[in-house]
């Protein structure tokens, strides 16, 4: 496959790894620490955050609509100081968040495995998807979907959860709320893994179906979680801070456990593959970052996955270092690199935009129906 | 020219893939199934600062005998224990699968939850495990050899499963233990369970119930008991009976809610309302309306016993506190807020 076909995604794909982006480690060890920071009320600055983070999403399909980051037409020193603002970012977001991955993956598939056998799997699998770049991990996370989505039937159909809305009152908006949602910022703002993607329309959909699957994809992201923090605090109520990996407490089937015991897997599956896809998203911001400076996409490919898999096992190593390194000065750079490189590469991208509107006058829709034809075809191109 | 391709290179990724999966997975020391001693029942108690802890196990032979086998120990931690479990029944004990948890007095009142925190944090237990507290010691519950042939544990776990939302002791899972000791108050009540023999005939009892804050406890009779079934849980099934000049009738439950409110000047308002079925048995000369006025009757004065009895020990068996928390009412602040609390109970009966 060319280089350029590598990025190339459909609007649909794009939503589904918005959703995934999103979503994905706002289920597993954010619920518990939100109940301990901001008690019943964690759901408001849940939902504060998740809300800034879908605008941020409009954001980044504005830029990757036209053109992946690092394809913009902006001077090169710029698309440098992006490179290494999304690295830097990514990289801190993969060991933190990733070793909350593999703290999950040792716990609730395996009996307590050494770290190391569950990260060198999981890094395995994610660097050989960030390698091969943002159209083969879309596809992946179509294919995978239909596992997240059946899981979640399975939960519908099978769960007895026992609701108290007691425990979400007395609904307060106090300086808790503040301080949680600063606390955990390392949590919020993973979008700019998606800047490298080149969002082009799918030529067989239709525009009503865009607009119902994102309608959906709003849905199901705040049904994810807000939803699923509400209901967290509803079932276990200040005895959530106790009660790690939320997703799979939640979900747990009461109605199957009760004839054979624990059974979780269709959960656990579920989050695995959106672990995956995560994951693998983040290594990729950084294969991708890597090789604008250094060329080799394998190599660099094979180098991150390597690093991070040293900082996960030997340098973080179990949970509390974890937690330690994500409330630490580290997510105000994360958080930080992540709305910036967001915003400025928006600007530039509009700035160049005006720059060319006024060498070259055409209209705007001629230039958008060209972009979709010559995307669309190059996709084709790539499928075939 | 191009070179000839011997293997495809998807394919050798996904080869080596595989490869470094098999290999790590026997690389880890994985027990399989049949070397792991899966218990069904837990029962745990403190004495003397040490846990002493028992496990019960089902053996099923090539017969299709089943036999099951109750193991215990002591320490002075939950993991100490554990390893010496695992030693002796020769295989990794596994709790995921346990069904109830019997835990004694000294346990619930001295401990602090310290190993409560333990199954709960290390997510030892699944979330639906039952809990309940034993009169006498908890080993003595495993170890009873029931008429049925059944292990007293695993008797008890399936028991608790049926009873669901009948009139009664009120089943609890780990998963609400937790939640109602993080409320304020910080009460739980447990179905007190005790092993009882009537002839040849050996069988264990659950209509009572154990209440505890963590520090103070009470025991509820029979009938408050049923008050407390009556506002907290939402009953679907069971029956009740109620005495008239000698006669008794008897009546289906059909369903039953209750609310709970309270007032900024401290008075608490139970409502609960009920369905009933008459067709159990009425007993001749009483007309419905005076069976409904007994059976109102009966449901406040169950409710009532039971508020009482746990007032007394200062436990605030129906999260009086919490429920002022929740309303914005500032009274749970202050310490011993609950002997201020005065309650109403209303109940409304409707026959089908």
């Amino acid at each position: 496959m060319k280089e350029d076909q590598l990025n190339k995604v459909y609007e649909d794909q794009f939503l589904l790894l918005a959703f995934v982006t999103i979503v994905t480690f706002k289920v597993v060890m954010l619920p518990q620490y939100f109940v301990k920071a901001a008690s019943n009320n964690g759901y408001m600055i849940m939902a504060f955050l998740v809300i800034v983070e879908m605008m941020m999403m409009a954001v980044v399909y504005g830029i990757t609509k036209n053109g992946s980051l690092l394809q913009l037409d902006v001077p090169k020193w710029l698309k440098g100081v992006f490179a290494i603002l999304v690295f830097s970012s990514s990289f801190i977001k993969s060991t933190v968040l990733g070793s909350e991955g593999v703290s999950y993956i040792s716990t609730s598939i395996y009996d307590n495995v050494s770290w190391i056998f569950i990260t060198l799997a999981l890094l395995a699998t994610c660097t050989y998807l960030a390698h091969k770049g943002g159209k083969v991990i879309a596809r992946s996370t179509q294919i995978f979907f239909w596992i997240m989505a059946f899981a979640l039937l399975f939960f519908a159909m099978f769960s007895n959860v026992n609701l108290n809305l007691l425990n979400l009152m007395p609904f307060k908006i106090s300086g808790e709320l503040a301080v949680a949602g600063d606390r955990y910022l390392m949590w919020f703002g993973d979008f700019t893994p998606l800047l490298f993607i080149h969002v082009c329309k799918s030529p067989n959909r239709k525009k009503y179906r865009l607009a119902l699957w994102t309608v959906l994809t709003v849905i199901g992201t705040l049904v994810c979680t807000v939803g699923l923090m509400i209901l967290f605090t509803c079932t276990f109520g200040g005895a959530g801070e106790l009660i790690g990996n939320a997703f799979i407490n939640i979900s747990s089937l009461n109605k199957i456990s009760f004839m054979i015991g624990s059974a979780d897997l269709p959960t656990v599956l579920a989050w695995l593959v959106m672990c995956v896809t995560k994951f693998s998203l983040l290594l990729y911001a950084m294969t991708e970052c890597a090789k604008f400076f250094f060329g080799n996409r394998a190599l660099v490919a094979a180098i991150c996955g390597a690093v991070v898999c040293v900082v996960i096992c030997y340098v973080i190593g179990n949970l509390n270092t974890n937690y330690k390194w994500a409330t630490s000065w580290l997510r105000y750079y994360a958080f930080f690199a992540e709305f910036c490189v967001t915003i400025a590469a928006y600007i530039a991208m509009r700035i160049s935009q005006r720059k060319k509107e006024k060498t070259t006058p055409q209209t705007k829709e001629a230039q958008n129906a060209q972009a979709d034809t010559s995307a669309a075809q190059s996709i084709q191109g790539g499928n075939a | 020219m191009n070179k000839p391709k011997f293997v495809n290179k998807k394919w050798l990724v996904i080869a080596v893939i595989l490869l470094i999966l098999v290999t790590f997975s026997f690389l880890e020391e994985q027990k399989s199934v049949s070397a792991r001693s899966i218990v069904l029942a837990i029962s745990l108690d403190l004495q003397d600062d040490e846990y002493e802890m028992g496990i019960q196990l089902l053996k099923a032979d090539q017969s299709q005998q089943k036999e099951f086998l109750t193991y215990s120990s002591k320490g002075k931690t939950i993991t100490e224990i554990l390893e010496r479990l695992s030693h002796e029944t020769g295989g990794a004990v596994s709790l995921c699968h346990t069904l109830v948890l019997v835990l004694g007095n000294d346990l619930l009142t001295k401990d602090n939850d310290k190993a409560m925190r333990f199954f709960v944090e290390n997510e030892e237990l699944c979330n639906n495990t039952m809990v309940v507290a034993s009169k006498d010691s908890p080993l003595e519950i495993l170890n009873a050899k029931l008429s049925n042939g059944q292990g007293g544990g695993y008797y008890l776990g399936h028991f608790l499963r049926d009873i669901g939302k009948d009139l009664g002791v009120i089943p609890m899972t780990i998963k609400d233990y937790i939640m109602n000791r993080f409320r304020i108050g910080g009460c739980v009540y447990l179905p007190y369970v005790s092993v009882e023999k009537t002839g040849e005939v050996t069988y264990i009892s659950v209509t009572e119930s154990f209440v505890t804050d963590g520090y103070n406890s009470a025991y509820l009779n029979e009938d408050a008991t049923k008050g407390l079934s009556f506002a907290l849980n939402k009953l679907k099934g069971g029956e009740l009976s109620y005495e008239y000049e000698d006669k008794f009738g008897e009546v289906d439950i059909v369903n039953a809610k209750s609310d709970i409110k309270v007032s900024k000047d401290g008075k608490a308002k139970i409502k609960i309302k009920t369905t009933f079925n008459d067709k159990a048995y009425v007993p001749e000369n009483i007309d419905e309306e005076k069976s409904v006025e007994l059976i109102k009757q009966l449901i406040s004065n169950y409710v009532t016993q039971c508020f009482e009895t746990c007032k007394e020990q200062g436990l605030d068996i129906f999260y009086l506190g919490q429920t002022a928390y929740a309303s914005n009412i500032e009274l749970y602040k202050k310490e011993g807020y609950l002997q201020d609390i005065t309650l109403d109970v209303s109940v409304n009966v409707s026959m089908k």
